[in-house]
Formats: structure tokens, sequence, C-alpha cells
């Protein structure tokens, strides 16, 4: 997490990581978004440098690359903190208090949802269902799933993050 | 009341099940072989078709059928799609199957890939659900191993891979069209169709795209039969079908049921009444897509003729109950921002009237709404219906209308009165229900 982008260009490790990922669908191009999953849980972003690379790796106009990482979600192309907490606020969650529940946390890291706290630790989304509807409010830390979480139970998950 | 059916959910809830040996011993995979080694392609695909089996990725449509859309051939590539974007809010079955029972999932596929004599298939999951993923390639690469996948498959000449691809988190993406695209490394933006994906569908290839719980009902129907299947269930949707329910019930979750189940049943019975002992006040019957129901109108079957002769329909099968709590233009407003957010923009009447949409119903929760703003509702939904590249605009505009039409007084009290009503003034949440 969070490492810097051309070192992690110049890694072996990576570089392995990305010649498999391009081989492994029928064509190279649909391996676009696994590299960007790949590089977002690196860096924490996927920039324009990687864009760069991975546009030229697998043979895809930059542009496109772009609308891509411009598209999804999942996708920054500006770094945000270690921990992106991701808050669903869908009907079903929302009949289960998620909005007393993110209202809780923005007063508790003190940012609005989009924001990023001062040190660069926590970033605050707001997402869609996550399709665990029965068991909300949901909501996820990286990539980490933590179901029917009250005010209490997010202080206690935060606390045991280091 | 109709009892639980474990078909297609045997083996969730047991130890172990994601492991291929632990559930080659429960019979995974026997149907496979059934299908490979004592059957041709076209007598799996006519007991398919026999069986009726409707999609359940929310439209419906008989897999059979689609299956016999993919143009025959030795020399065509043909490539089978698994729909693992489960999106639609209110829905959390597929997500079940696939971090539970992989295999079952597998095993559907690829004997769907020996009816079609497909190259393979793409298992699109959510972004959203990377353990799913880790689970899912783990079974991919045991079912390798076992020579299940891969050339040649039980010597029946079928080669046949599977590739997981995942999403980055846009609800879009579960749109056929538009997860086609999106594994194909570019912005999930629906197609106009035709060309429907059986001609023209990944990289241009012949393609056939089922939901998850569709594929899982395969293998079932090959190792019983279709007459065994058409036993269960209702004329139009044979089988059982995965119902979850969630919102202001008591016992939320996964129920497997023949969808001659009751809506009340699902709600009262297996799931254990209104949270708070309160009273039921609507009911979404079918994923946030699909007409919202009122209170009395509960006693019907939950296939596509019970639902239908209220007005909705059975959808992706995930039941949102609300209880008399509920505000229902605050309800609104959460959906329309919802497909506001989601819609792709390509098209007019769906990136404006859902943005409109969101608007409008947030200024009448605001007490900001003005006379004539429920039928401003009405029309926009009206002029968004059957007017766009894909369904996201019609699955905005049936919720719209269908709140306006069956809560009319409470929304027309909210414009007058510049609040809500008075039961619903405090916002509900489970723990102090
Ligand atoms: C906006 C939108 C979102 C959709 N999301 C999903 C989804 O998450 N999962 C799914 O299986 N089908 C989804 N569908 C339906 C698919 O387009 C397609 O009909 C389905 O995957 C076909 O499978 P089936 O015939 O087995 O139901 C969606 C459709 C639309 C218009
Ligand atoms: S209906 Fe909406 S989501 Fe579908 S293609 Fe048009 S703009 Fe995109
Ligand atoms: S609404 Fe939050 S998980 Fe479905």
């Amino acid at each position: 997490m969070s490492r810097d982008i051309r070192e992690l260009l110049a890694d072996k490790e990576f570089q392995r990581k990305m010649e498999k990922l391009a081989g492994l669908y029928p064509e190279e191009r649909s391996a676009l978004l696994a590299a960007l999953h790949l590089c977002e849980s690196e860096t924490g972003c996927c920039g324009e440098e990687f864009q760069e690379y991975i546009a030229g790796k697998l043979g895809i106009p930059r542009a496109s690359v772009k609308g891509v990482v411009t598209f999804y979600e999942m996708f920054h192309e500006k770094p945000r903190g270690k921990y992106l907490v991701q808050v669903c606020r869908t009907l079903p969650c929302m009949l289960a208090g998620a909005e007393i529940l993110l209202d809780h946390i923005c007063g508790k890291l003190g940012i609005r949802p989009g924001g990023t706290t001062k040190d660069g630790k926590f970033t605050l989304v707001t997402v869609e269902c996550l399709a665990c509807c029965d068991r909300g409010p949901s909501l996820m830390i990286n990539d980490t799933l933590y179901t029917g979480i009250t005010p209490e139970g997010f202080d206690k998950v935060i606390k045991e993050l280091d | 009341m109709a009892g639980e059916l474990k078909v297609l959910t045997a083996n969730l809830g047991m130890k172990g099940t994601t492991e291929i040996d632990a559930v080659m011993r429960r019979g995974a995979y026997e149907a496979l072989i059934k299908a490979m080694t004592r059957m041709t392609p076209d007598q799996v695909l006519g007991e398919v078709k026999a069986a009726n089996l409707k999609g359940r990725g929310g439209a419906g449509f008989p897999a059979g059928l689609k299956w016999s859309f993919l143009p025959k051939g030795k020399d065509k590539t043909r490539y089978l799609v698994c729909n693992a974007d489960e999106s639609e809010p209110g829905t959390f079955k597929d997500r079940l199957l696939i971090e539970n029972d992989p295999h079952k999932v597998l095993e559907g596929i690829i004997i769907a890939g020996y009816a079609t004599q497909s190259a393979g298939c793409f298992i699109y999951i959510r972004g959203e659900m990377p353990q799913g993923a880790r689970v899912l390639q783990r079974a991919v690469n045991q079912a390798y191993d076992r020579h299940f996948l891969g050339k040649n498959i039980l010597g029946s000449g079928l080669d046949f891979d599977i590739w997981v691809a995942r999403g980055a988190g846009a609800y879009i993406c579960g749109e056929e069209t538009a997860l086609m695209n999106s594994l194909e490394g570019k912005r999930g933006e629906p197609r106009i169709k035709p060309p429907f994906p059986a001609g023209y569908g990944v990289y241009g290839k012949p393609s056939n795209i089922n939901n998850v719980e569709t594929y899982a009902n395969v293998p079932a129907i090959i190792e019983k039969g279709a007459d065994w299947y058409n036993s269960i269930g209702s004329a139009d949707t044979p089988g059982t079908r995965l119902f979850g329910v969630c919102g202001h019930v008591k016992n939320p979750g996964l129920f497997e049921l023949p969808s001659t189940v009751t809506l009340r049943e699902l709600i009262y019975g297996h799931a254990g009444g209104i949270l708070g002992d309160r009273k039921l006040k609507a009911v979404i019957p079918g994923g946030s897509s699909v007409p919202v129901l009122r209170a009395d109108q509960i006693d019907v079957t939950m296939d596509s003729a019970g639902l239908k002769a209220v007005g909705s329909m059975p959808g992706s099968g995930g039941v949102i109950v609300m209880n008399d709590s509920v505000c229902m233009v605050r309800a609104l407003h959460n959906l329309m921002r919802f497909y506001a957010h989601e819609s792709c923009g390509q098209c007019t009447p769906c990136r404006e009237g859902t943005h409109w949409l969101e608007l409008l119903s947030g200024a009448i929760e605001r007490g900001e709404g003005r006379e004539g703003d429920a039928d401003k509702i009405l029309s926009l939904s009206k002029n968004i219906m059957g007017r766009t590249i894909c369904p996201l605009g019609d699955a905005a505009a049936m919720p719209a209308e269908s709140f306006v039409r069956q809560f009319r007084e409470e929304f027309e009290f909210h414009i007058r009165e510049k609040r809500c009503l008075p039961e619903t003034m405090r916002m509900t949440t489970i723990y102090s229900a």
C-alpha cells in the first residue's frame, strides 16, 4: 500500500505479475481492469504514469485507459488515504441505520464523504449496495467487508487498524 | 406454509464446501460426468429447455432457449459469460453461492459449455467482492487439476476454459453488453441492440450470458431430469428460487423456496415477521428496480404470474421490507440517487431523467416540493420508459412511478405540509427498533 509508482514499475516481481496478467485472458486488453486493481492496491491510485505504462503494455490508447480509470468507482487518479472507508448507503442499509452510522463516521474522522484525514490515514466515501443487505449496515475498509456495524463497532474496528 | 427445499443451497452452512474434494464426496460434478459421458450436447440442451429454467438475473428469460440462439458449427468461437456482478440493491444470493459453493456454479457453467460447445466462460465478478474472486479462482484451479477444465474434458472432445475477471464498482456493468465491454477492458457502457450477444458478444464473438444462480440450477436438472424440475415451483418459474429478504424483518436472510410461496409466507413465516412488531408498510419484491407493493398486496405467489397480478415482477429475488416508520419519499429519494449515480450517461432520457427524479424527490423530502410535483415524477417516468439503450432507464422509472402511484397521499402530504408523516419522522435503525 502507498508505494511509490516509479519504484513499483522498476520492481521485478511486479513486472512478472504484469506479464502474467497480460497473458491471462484470450485478448490482452482484458487484463486492463486487473492491472489497474493491482496498481490501486500497491500505490493507492492509478495516476498518469501508470496509465501510460499500462497503455503501452496492453496496446490500448492512453485516452482509453484514462476513460476507464475515470469510469469506475474503484479507481482513483489521485492518491487516497491508506484506508479507504466505503460506507454503503443504499436503501436496505439505510433501513438498517446507515445514515446514523455515516454521521458518526464523519464526526469520528472529522471529514465528509470524499474527504481524506490530514494524516492521510483515512479516505471516506459512500458506495452503493454491497450485496449483503440482510446484514446491514455494511461497509468495506480496503478489501475487508464489515457487516452489522454499529457506531461503537466502527470505533473498535478502526482502533485495531495500525 | 411451504418449507425450504435445499437444492442450490444444499452445501451452504456446511464446512469445507469451497474445496473440490469435500463437495465431490457430496455429489458435485456427477451431473457433469453424466452429461459428458452419457449424453450428447443436444440432449443436454433439450433437457434444460424442457426444464424451462428461467434466468435468475432479473428478466426471467428461458435459459435453454437463449443457449439455442448461439450459432452452431465447429469453426465458430463461442463464449459463455457468467454474470456475477450482483449489484441490484436488495440482492445478495450470488455472493452467498460463490463464496460458499463455487463448484456448483462451475459445474453448471461447464455443462452449459458442453451443451453449446463453447470455448470457455468469463465469470465477471463485481470488484467489491475480492473474497469471492479468490474463492472462485481457487475453485477454478482445482477444477483444472481434476481435468474438469482444460483440453478434451472427460474424453468428450471439448476444450473449455474459465477466466475470472473482476469489475471495479459500476452497477451498469451488470447489464449484459456493458459487462462485455468491461470484459474487453473498456468503459462499462451498454451497446445498442441488435446485434444481440448471441451474434456479437465478447470480442465480437457469439456469446451467451446467464446469472450465477441460473447456471447453478443446471447440475440438478441434468442429474434429476426436467420432469423432476417441473414438479417443483410454479408453471411459469419451475424449480426453486433464492429469495433474499432484508429490511425490517426479524429474521433477514436467504431462503430457497419454490416460487409458489406467497409474499406473506416469505415475510411473516420464513423471515419472522416485521421488526419491532410494527405494521408492514411497503415491500419491493424483486430488487430495487421493480414496482413497490403496499401491505395489502402480499397475498400473491412469488412467481411472474402472482406478482404481475399486483403490478410488479420477481426480478432478482431480493425482497426489501419496510415497516411504517419509513418515509416513502425518503426511500424513493435514496433509490433515485442510486440510479442517477449509476446511469452511464449515454442516453438523454436516462441521464437527465434520473437526475431530475433525484432532484424532485429530494426537494419534496426537504419540504421544498411544489404542487404538481407528484405528477411531474409520473410524467418523467413515463418519458424514460422504453426510450433508452439499456433497461437501466426503466429500472429507475418503475420504482419512481410505483412509489407515487401507491403512496400518492404521502407525497401530497409532504408537498402540502412540508414535512414527513408523523409516524415516519424519526430516523430508523435496526438497533433501536
Ligand atoms: C442496469 C442493469 C443491471 C443488471 N445487473 C445484473 C446483475 O448484477 N446480475 C445479473 O445476473 N444480471 C443483471 N442484469 C441483467 C443482465 O443484463 C442479463 O439480463 C442477465 O445477466 C441474464 O442472465 P439470466 O438470463 O440468467 O437472468 C442487469 C441488467 C441491467 C439493465
Ligand atoms: S439507459 Fe442509462 S445506463 Fe442504460 S445506456 Fe442509457 S444512459 Fe446508460
Ligand atoms: S444496501 Fe447495503 S449491502 Fe445492500
